[in-house]
């Protein structure tokens, strides 16, 4: 296993809250559109 | 997504491992480049949208505060709803090569996938 410089502990953090927020808003935003018939 | 650029830019990420070939480095950075482009650009077409439609109560009857300098109009309601509908279309392939690309180096035990968790 190589030798592993992880990113800051801020970073990891937002990453994995925006990962959670983003796969989340895709099937609202995804049973939106096919709710509403604009 | 303001808080996750700062942090990109203040807070300086690990370099990539020497042994990550130089066209490797280059598609991973164009792929968080695209995905941050869109994950700023596609809310605020949603969000102009929802101002010109308008249609600015949200599902727990919250109000939205209007996009300033958009007008009502159901026509460009209609044609910010379709690029902001394409751009959310081409983030979601973004993020689904990007968890493919995560999923690779997870199984190859590079140290990539590691550096994020």
């Amino acid at each position: 296993m190589p030798q592993i410089q992880k990113y800051p502990v801020g970073w990891r953090v937002l990453h994995w809250v925006m990962a959670l927020m983003v796969l989340t808003l895709i099937p609202i935003g995804l049973w939106m559109a096919s709710a509403c018939s604009y | 997504m303001i808080l996750r650029i700062v942090v990109k830019i203040r807070l300086k990420g690990p370099p990539y491992p020497d042994e990550m070939p130089r066209k490797l480095r280059i598609a991973a950075k164009r792929l968080h480049h695209l995905i941050y482009i869109r994950l700023v650009v596609t809310p605020l077409f949603g969000r102009a949208g929802v101002t010109a439609f308008p249609a600015l109560v949200t599902l727990g009857g919250y109000l939205l505060p209007a996009m300033p300098f958009v007008p009502e109009d159901k026509e460009l309601a209609s044609r910010l709803f379709y690029i902001h509908g394409w751009l959310a279309i081409t983030l979601s392939v973004l993020i689904a090569g990007h968890i493919a690309a995560a999923l690779r180096h997870m199984l190859r035990k590079d140290g990539i996938f590691r550096r994020m968790v």
